[in-house]
């Protein structure tokens, strides 16, 4: 991180660190209505979610107090003009009121390049709202590891989706850790939260452990309410007070489910 | 003058603010091309010559489906053409399932809606929805299926031809069907057409009523259209009783995997199903609906009795004649090995609903009644006893899959292993066995007789020469590596063509070609670049090179020509840099076939050779460091890093700390990025997991190795190590014209490079003395941060 010059100039010094208070006053501000939205705001999740990949789960075992459940209800790959829809194909069962939040996953690496013009934008924003209008949901969640180039697309596509959902329907995208804290494209997004996805984080597990592991929180403000985890990873120092979204590799069972829980203490 | 300077203040104090919030974009998910030298999960790519017959070495750590084609080679029963062509299928499908989902993938509904349009002028209906919303449990299922609109379809044709295209009757005809398929997706309620008056002409009437029957059964009304079904079955007049009588069973199928509370329910309706598609079977009247009822009866008997069914499959595999049935079977077949492993593959979990067939649950599957499956189970189960058990199988039988699964688990202290070596010796080159038999054998004979395992190996490799799969090469080559009783043995073998390049994306050890439409995306071209076929370093040899040979050694791999000159590049590289951190003299050797060989370095090493004194030289030394990223002190295994002088926006700059303790995320250490995957093929020649000391060291080697790699781990992470010879340089040389840019590149490096807990002091260390010494220098106006 870029630290100030270092002058002999006292009252140089001294307007710089006033004018640097205040912006921190102001962004501390903003980083707590993001908690607040996450935690007691629109969509109110519980401090555990676990993520239901495209596989059979039966999660009606699980306290709908003590967790929710973050499912992968629809795969998107955008190629060429198109918008190839892949539906959940696995079951879910789930307990009577489980707080609930659809992912809906876009993928742009098979077939074509994608055009990103504006009418396949609305196919996918049309898909996203489709996947919304589930019964019973208090979220929805967009997973998409957009690159460089793809960021204006994904920007417009928050916005279109923002515009149309619910608005007691929370807006959640999970982020790369890079994004939360070497990166400032995230800010400004129509998001009530971006989740740090803190495992399979491959070359940028070792500089994202070293950077936590020194005590830093994520700069951007959006990736303050939450953290995501795999019980198959064993984390370091996090930053505490989060929602945690966990994944697991395989089917949930009774093991890995107290794991998550234990996790979700832990990171209080 | 005054408000200008304040304002002057506050704007520098934002920018700065902002500024500091900011630092080099990265893009979320960054995708690195990878190199796998042996495939461990699957053959190399394509796979047509496998799926004919030429399986090179077969893993065990293979996906089922490859172990069962190989079982039919090893046995003797090769595959037929239509079987090659369906298991392809299979295989292509499960690789790519993305594909299936493709906008652009024409939807099944087409071929109707293309015969409607022919015969009726009636407006289409719109696109119609594959897939409906299951009951209270969040997924989609696939609801109205090819079959369904093929006969749609044919149906249409015929009534067309006896009705005439636009007659009221033709179109009353398809308003019905319409309504029938308008259930296929979207929500309650569910759509029926209207009973045909009595007027109407009885295939009229008998069409509709199936219509009115279908409709139940797509809107999700299954006990509705079950009685419906149940009636047209047993109408002897209706021209729908064959397929009436299957749907019967479609329904109780619908039931029991759609709409049942729990597994006792499902498991009675599936028993319903079974028994109705027995009672098909029987009635030869039925006879155009067996082929249906077969697929049906798979479908069924997976889920409710999985232990007959794995053995029924097997029996049907395991030999010619499933033809157009191959790869469903085979497909099922192997989706049942994983119940009894409880390696259930993704999406495939849970899907027996009676029985089970979990052997650590004490259930033994029955002893020798189906050998394909014992085999398959044995081949790639490496506990006490799997040996014995392999070949127990081979004495029994004879039979060439029992002889390779116990070559495959004998190891040199089984002293059944003389016989299992001679018979695998009578092999003939041309059996699909041979190169599977051969490697076990080696394997086992290279402790005992290292030289001529080594000449045989080496013959093996003339004789198959482009005949043998990459992955099967860098294995023979893996296990020459291990008899080199000399340096240009090991340098023979260190090189190795990766059997496939990805892009890293999925995880499969698939090639990734350069999409032809995206040719004009870099990272692509980059991708097609990198599957030139060049030969690399494996974990392996990596591991050798960085932690096994003294630099002496490495001085001569380096002189030598044996190593392709890429390689020789990358060795020499490593050297130097490892020799100026340990102030050792072979610096001058290794810049010497680096001012030869290296484009990019060439220079800087010419500079480095005229360098006058220790000093001299050694601050020569750290000005190429610092303007060269990608130096390190050690190889890394697979793809070479682009770009001596690159700066890697990802950190993969110079070094990180190289102590024996765990870095601070828990990651591996950086000198041991030569290591494996977990259950890494090489494995099966380096079961402690660890190459070790090589042969041909001298006397005297093995502990100067030893002693370099324990100063080496005690070195610094780059950018501090960097950063302290620099500041000691510009101390003792302060008129040094280089030392200004060098601290402005020691400030950059601890922004770019691996830090730790020293890194910052150090970054501001240099900050200040090259302001405080280098005030007008333009590199100190281009350095206004630390980090």
């Amino acid at each position: 991180m870029a630290k100030f010059e270092v002058t002999r100039n006292s009252t140089r010094f001294a307007l710089a660190m006033a004018v640097l208070a205040l912006a921190a006053s102001l962004a501390s501000v903003g980083s707590a209505n993001h908690r607040a939205a996450g935690v007691s705001g629109r969509g109110k999740l519980p401090l555990l979610m676990l993520w239901a990949w495209e596989r059979p789960e039966d999660l009606r075992g699980v306290d709908p107090q003590a967790a929710g459940v973050a499912f992968l209800a629809r795969t998107l790959y955008l190629s060429g003009e198109g918008v190839g829809v892949r539906p959940r194909l696995q079951p879910l069962r789930v307990a009577v009121g489980a707080p609930l939040v659809a992912v809906v996953r876009i993928e742009t690496t098979f077939g074509k390049a994608p055009t990103y013009s504006a009418r396949q934008r609305t196919a996918t924003a049309d898909v996203v709202m489709e996947a919304a209008r589930t019964p019973g949901l208090r979220g929805v969640q967009i997973d998409f590891d957009a690159r460089a180039s793809e960021r204006e697309f994904y920007r417009a596509l928050l916005f279109d989706v923002r515009n149309r959902i619910n608005p007691d329907i929370l807006l959640s995208i999970t982020a790369g850790a890079s994004w939360c804290i070497g990166d400032d494209w995230i800010e400004g997004l129509p998001i009530d939260e971006a989740v740090p996805m803190l495992f399979r984080m491959g070359v940028d597990q070792r500089n994202i452990g070293i950077y936590l592991g020194e005590g830093r929180d994520f700069r951007a403000k959006a990736c303050h309410a939450s953290l995501g985890l795999s019980t198959d990873e064993v984390r370091g120092a996090l930053p505490k007070g989060r929602r945690i979204w966990m994944f697991s590799p395989r089917a949930w069972d009774a093991e890995s489910l107290a794991l998550a829980q234990k996790e979700a203490e832990k990171w209080q | 003058m005054a408000m200008r300077r304040w304002k002057k203040y506050c704007a520098v104090g934002l920018l700065a603010f902002f500024l500091y919030l900011s630092s080099p974009t990265s893009g979320c998910g960054p995708f690195f091309p990878q190199a796998y030298f042996v495939t461990s999960k699957l053959p190399d790519f394509p796979l047509k010559p496998y799926a004919a017959g030429e399986v090179g070495i077969v893993l065990p750590s293979y996906s089922r489906s490859y172990l069962v084609v190989a079982y039919r080679y090893f046995s003797g029963k090769p595959l037929a053409a239509d079987e090659q062509t369906a298991v392809l299928k299979l295989w292509n499908e499960r690789l790519s399932a993305s594909r299936d989902f493709s906008d652009e993938k024409p939807l099944s509904s087409q071929a109707w809606l293309d015969e409607r349009a022919k015969v009726v002028e009636l407006a289409a209906p719109g696109e119609i929805q594959e897939f409906k919303s299951a009951p209270e449990s969040y997924f989609q299922y696939q609801n109205c299926l090819g079959d369904s609109f093929a006969t749609a379809a044919a149906t249409i044709r015929d009534r067309a031809a006896k009705w005439r295209s636009n007659t009221p009757v033709l179109v009353d005809w398809v308003r019905g069907q319409d309504t029938v398929f308008a259930n296929c997706g979207g929500l309650p309620p569910v759509n029926i057409p209207e009973a045909a008056p009595a007027s109407a002409p009885p295939l009229l009437r008998a069409d509709r009523t199936y219509q009115i029957a279908a409709a139940e059964f797509y809107g999700g009304r299954f006990e509705d259209a079950e009685n419906a079904f149940r009636a047209i079955s047993n109408d002897g007049e209706s021209p729908w009783r064959p397929i009436a009588a299957l749907m019967v069973a479609r329904c109780e199928i619908r039931f029991g995997t759609l709409a049942s509370g729990n597994a006792g329910e499902a498991a009675e309706h599936l028993r319903a199903a079974e028994k109705q598609l027995r009672a098909i079977e029987a009635d030869d009247s039925l006879r155009e609906v067996h082929p249906g009822v077969r697929r049906l009866l798979d479908f069924v008997e997976f889920r409710i009795h999985p232990v007959e069914q794995l053995h029924e499959l097997a029996g049907r595999i395991a030999g010619p004649g499933e033809g157009e049935y191959f790869a469903q079977s085979l497909s099922d077949y192997s989706a049942l090995l994983g119940e009894v492993r409880g390696q259930a593959s993704e999406g495939s979990e849970s899907r027996l609903i009676a029985g089970t067939l979990d052997r650590k649950s004490g259930e033994k599957l029955p002893a020798h009644q189906d050998d394909l499956t014992e085999w398959s189970l044995n081949y790639d189960d490496f506990s006490p006893g799997s040996f014995d058990g392999a070949f127990g199988e081979w004495k029994r039988t004879q039979s060439v899959p029992w002889l390779v699964a116990s070559l495959t688990k004998a190891s040199s202290r089984d002293s059944d292993s003389a016989f299992l070596i001679a018979a695998a010796r009578k092999l003939p080159v041309d059996s699909p066995a041979y190169l599977t038999a051969t490697f076990a054998r080696l394997r086992l004979e290279a402790g005992v007789n290292p030289r001529a395992t080594a000449e045989e190996l080496d013959r093996v490799l003339k004789d198959g020469n482009s005949g043998i799969p990459k992955s099967s090469r860098n294995l023979f080559l893996g296990l020459g590596m291990k008899t080199a009783d000399s340096l240009e043995a090991f340098l023979r073998y260190a090189p190795r063509v990766p059997s496939a390049v990805t892009d890293g994306t999925d995880g499969l050890e698939v090639p990734s070609t350069a999409d032809e439409d995206r040719r004009t995306d870099a990272y692509n071209e980059k991708l097609e670049k990198l599957s030139a076929p060049n030969p690399y370093f494996d974990w392996d040899s990596a591991q050798v090179l960085d932690r096994e040979l003294p630099l002496n050694v490495l001085v001569e791999a380096v002189e030598s020509k044996s190593l392709p000159a890429a390689l020789r590049i990358e060795v020499a590289r490593a050297g130097w840099t490892r020799a100026v951190l340990l102030h050792d003299d072979s610096a001058l050797k290794f810049a010497s076939v680096l001012a030869e060989l290296d484009g990019d370095l060439r220079p800087a090493m010419e500079e480095f050779q005229k360098a006058q004194g220790a000093n001299e030289q050694h601050y020569a030394a750290i000005w190429i460091l610092l303007r060269n990223p990608g130096l390190r002190p050690y190889v890394v295994p697979g793809l070479l890093r682009e770009g001596v002088a690159r700066t890697d926006s990802y950190r993969d700059n110079w070094w990180c700390g190289l102590s024996a303790t765990a870095g601070q995320d828990g990651g591996p250490r950086e000198i041991d990025r030569a290591n494996p995957r977990p259950e890494d093929p090489l494995f099966s020649i380096y079961p402690e997991r660890t190459v070790g000391s090589p042969r041909f060291l001298g006397d005297g080697e093995m502990e100067k190795a030893t002693s370099e790699l324990a100063a080496l781990r005690a070195s610094d992470t780059a950018p501090n190590y960097l950063a302290k010879e620099s500041l000691a340089w510009a101390k003792a040389w302060h008129d040094d014209a280089r030392v200004p840019e060098a601290l402005y590149l020691v400030v950059r490096a601890t922004r770019y490079g691996c830090n730790d807990a020293d890194t910052s002091r150090l970054s501001r260390q240099a900050f200040v003395s090259l302001h405080e010494n280098y005030p007008e220098d333009p590199f100190t106006a281009k350095t206004k941060y630390w980090y």
